[in-house]
């Protein structure tokens, strides 16, 4: 038997080494063009991977995401898809992208999907929609969900995800021990606060039991809906590099929120929340109504579990009109992934009856098409018995006014500005006089568009809208 | 009283010496020490009551300690929902092969440098050392970029075969710190029976080195087992997620299962905790000896 000296030792690890060096030396190869071959082009298997969304819990997501795929690999047996949980932060995922090892297909949600867009990440669908979806398919899902995948600039980068919309919940035991009726379409808020929704808020509001009579987020998608209820805009809708929230119906409706936290005192602040989530303040009784979607239900029976009764409504009508915000999470494809035509497969697979039924009956979240409204309610209350006495068509009606959050060409500028306004006002209080920072906040936001303009100009202009 | 009586010897003393004060004192120092261990165990105590609640009475106000009825599901449904005894099989692989390869591979190294004389020792060795004190976020994206490039990610690799490197220069240095209190008498008398260096670093320098190799056998078992923040990096598909990736899959974008989390984070920590009961001499020891619990 031989003995292995200390220095052939030394010498093979050293060997190891380089060669494990001088293979990862080679070309480093992110964002590498698609692929040319189309799935059909060969009978091999191909592989492609799959981040399901965090749009509800993760362990029914892939828990559906698994069942899905046996009934996608009968339709497609040359594709095998790989699902993946969804990234821990969203960044994990940008990272991802510009290293090259970004999923085929990822489910993800609000303006980082056009900007992923903007950046040349995503696939192009016009081509593969144009080819693949006929009118009548198209015409299944509310326009304004549907348009709001896709932009002049960039073209169609998403295909829905499923579509939530915000109600009103609240707790119906509350409205019987103060002697109210419980919402209904007659509710309203108006800019002086004397609505059949603000005269709630005062009734229910109870400072010795340290209960406000509403939670009302101060997030730029919820705070769009007041303003379009009071027949204004967040941004000019023709214009996406222009703010519209300086004006005077979005100035009314933001003052209307600080004037309730601050002023009538029936929104709770953040400060007085002692770190509880909107369930957990209802479930403790801290406040009686909150806003939120569908995918709230099922947290709200764990939550509050039978410790009072309570009911969903349509959210109140604003002084013009009445709003509400449509979710657009979405399915995007990757620009690196080497099997696009799989990658299209799979998300024109996720628009289908077999996906939107799984989703249904055990994720409890909504599909985004029109004629599988009615059939979630039912999916939801069979498969829940504790939702069978909610009034779920509140969801269905809502879909009718709802509306997609109006994002800006160069949202993550205008955002930082506006949460830095929202925060001094609206949230801590220290800035009372709203108006004028919101005022001054709308000419920042322009000013950034134009610069984020002028900066995408100098390095070579935005080569957005890309093809098949 | 009588039971402390008799399991404390000084406290013993002080009784039959009829000692009221010392006995005072005693007590006072027994009622302290549980105090401080009560205040240390409530998280602990706070994950157990919290696991076995349901959801409706994991965030009330005032707070449940005793909860109204035992969610057992708690522990039972995230297995069926996904796969976490998969979870468990790969966080073992990836410690032991981690720990494994650290203490193969650093042991040569640590010898080199405590046993041997060369030129560019020293130099060498604060090499190692500023290896230490850079932070591991300044590396992070070059290791990323090479083990793509390697086409090692979404597999266990980059958790495992960078240990065979001897990677870690703070098990280098506490090796090496080791090594130096051995007498150099015995590499003479290894030298003088024709011992090589490879004799002597495995027939005995390893032998009498055994304390150490247990102390930093678990302080890494227990910074592997714990460890999310490269198994997250590297990690993509589920079926090669670690214990600690999987407890995240409870939190979603708009609502966390405490209680669920809770229990799972509970059957995860239990692996640390028996290692901990069962050598806990050698951890309290690792304490000790390198000033730090990793």
């Amino acid at each position: 038997m031989t003995t292995l000296s200390r220095r052939q030792l030394l010498m093979g690890m050293a060997a190891l080494g380089a060669t494990v060096a001088v293979a990862a030396c080679a070309p480093v190869t992110p964002g590498a063009a698609p692929a040319q071959e189309g799935a059909g082009a060969t009978q091999e298997a191909i592989e492609i991977r799959w981040n399901v969304s965090d749009s509800t819990s993760v362990p029914v997501m892939m828990e559906i995401a698994e069942e899905a795929l046996a009934i996608f690999q009968e339709q497609n047996p040359t594709i095998r898809v790989l699902p993946e949980p969804p990234p821990e932060e969203n960044e994990q995922v940008l990272t991802q992208m510009i290293a090259g090892t970004a999923p085929d297909v990822i489910g993800n949600c609000c303006d980082r999907l056009p900007f992923w867009a903007s950046k040349k990440q995503l696939i192009a669908l016009d081509d593969y929609v144009a080819r693949d979806m006929t009118a009548e398919q198209i015409a299944d899902y509310p326009v304004d969900h549907w348009n709001s995948f896709a932009n002049d600039r960039v073209g169609r980068y998403a295909m829905p995800l499923y579509m939530g919309v915000i109600v009103l919940y609240y707790n119906k035991d509350a409205f019987d021990a103060a002697g109210l009726a419980y919402p209904d379409e007659s509710w309203n808020w108006t800019p002086d606060a004397t609505g059949k929704y603000d005269e709630a808020m005062t009734a229910l509001t109870d400072p010795a039991k340290k209960r406000w009579g509403i939670a009302l987020s101060r997030g730029i998608d919820r705070l769009q809906c007041q303003i379009v209820g009071n027949g204004g805009n967040w941004r000019d809708p023709a214009n996406d590099m222009v703010a519209t929230f300086d004006q005077e119906p979005a100035l009314q409706a933001m003052q209307w929120l600080f004037d309730g936290t601050w002023t009538r005192n029936v929104v709770i602040p953040d400060a007085a929340r002692e770190s509880m989530g909107w369930y957990e303040l209802m479930a403790n009784d801290r406040i009686t109504m909150f806003q939120n979607g569908d995918w709230a239900l099922v947290p709200m029976v764990e939550t509050v579990g039978d410790k009072y009764n309570w009911d969903v409504a349509a959210v109140p009508q604003g002084p013009v009109t009445r709003n509400t915000l449509a979710t657009t999470d979405g399915w995007v494809g990757w620009i690196g992934s080497k099997q696009p035509d799989a990658a299209w497969a799979l998300m024109n697979f996720l628009q289908g009856d077999e996906w939107n039924n799984l989703m249904m009956s055990k994720a409890l979240i909504r599909p985004s098409r029109i004629s599988l409204f009615a059939k979630w309610v039912d999916a939801v209350k069979n498969n829940n018995p504790n939702l069978a006495d909610k009034n779920l068509e509140a969801f269905g009606t809502a879909a009718e006014y709802a509306t997609p959050q109006q994002y800006f060409r160069y949202n993550q500028q205008a955002i930082e500005i506006i949460n830095a306004v929202m925060d001094a006002t609206i949230k801590t209080g220290e800035t009372t006089d709203v108006r004028t920072a919101v005022i001054e906040a709308a000419v920042l936001v322009n000013e950034a568009q134009i610069a984020a303009e002028k900066e995408e100009a100098s390095a070579g202009g935005c080569d957005c809208r890309r093809v098949m | 009283m009588s039971v402390l009586v008799g399991f404390d010897p000084v406290l013993w003393g002080a009784w039959r010496r009829r000692d009221w004060g010392g006995v005072a004192l005693r007590v006072l120092v027994y009622l302290l020490l549980v105090s401080g261990g009560f205040v240390f165990a409530l998280p602990a105590l706070w994950m157990l009551s919290t696991a076995l609640k349901p959801l409706s009475e994991v965030n009330t106000l005032p707070p449940v300690w005793i909860p109204t009825r035992i969610e057992w599901a708690n522990f039972t449904e995230p297995f069926q929902e996904i796969p976490f005894a998969r979870f468990y099989q790969n966080t073992l692989v990836i410690t032991l092969v981690s720990v494994f390869g650290m203490l193969l591979s650093c042991t040569p190294v640590a010898y080199a440098f405590a046993r041997l004389r060369f030129r560019g020792r020293n130099v060498l060795f604060v090499l190692v050392l500023a290896t230490v004190m850079l932070p591991e976020h300044a590396t992070l994206v070059p290791m990323y970029v090479f083990f793509a490039n390697l086409g090692w990610i979404n597999t266990i690799l980059p958790l495992t075969v960078p240990r065979f490197f001897a990677v870690d220069g703070f098990v280098v240095f506490l090796m090496r710190q080791f090594f130096l209190t051995l007498p150099s008498e015995l590499d003479d008398a290894c030298k003088i029976d024709g011992g090589s260096h490879w004799i002597f670093l495995t027939r005995i320098l390893v032998p009498l080195s055994m304390p150490m190799y247990g102390v930093i056998f678990i302080l890494y078992f227990v910074g592997y087992w714990n460890d999310f923040f490269y198994p997250l990096v590297f990690l993509n598909n589920m079926e090669n997620y670690t214990v600690a990736l999987g407890l995240r899959l409870f939190q979603t974008r708009y609502f966390v299962e405490t209680n669920t989390m809770m229990a799972m984070a509970l059957l995860a920590s239990l692996p640390t905790i028996a290692l901990f009961f069962i050598a806990q001499r050698a951890f309290i020891q690792g304490i000790v000896l390198t000033g730090v619990r990793r």
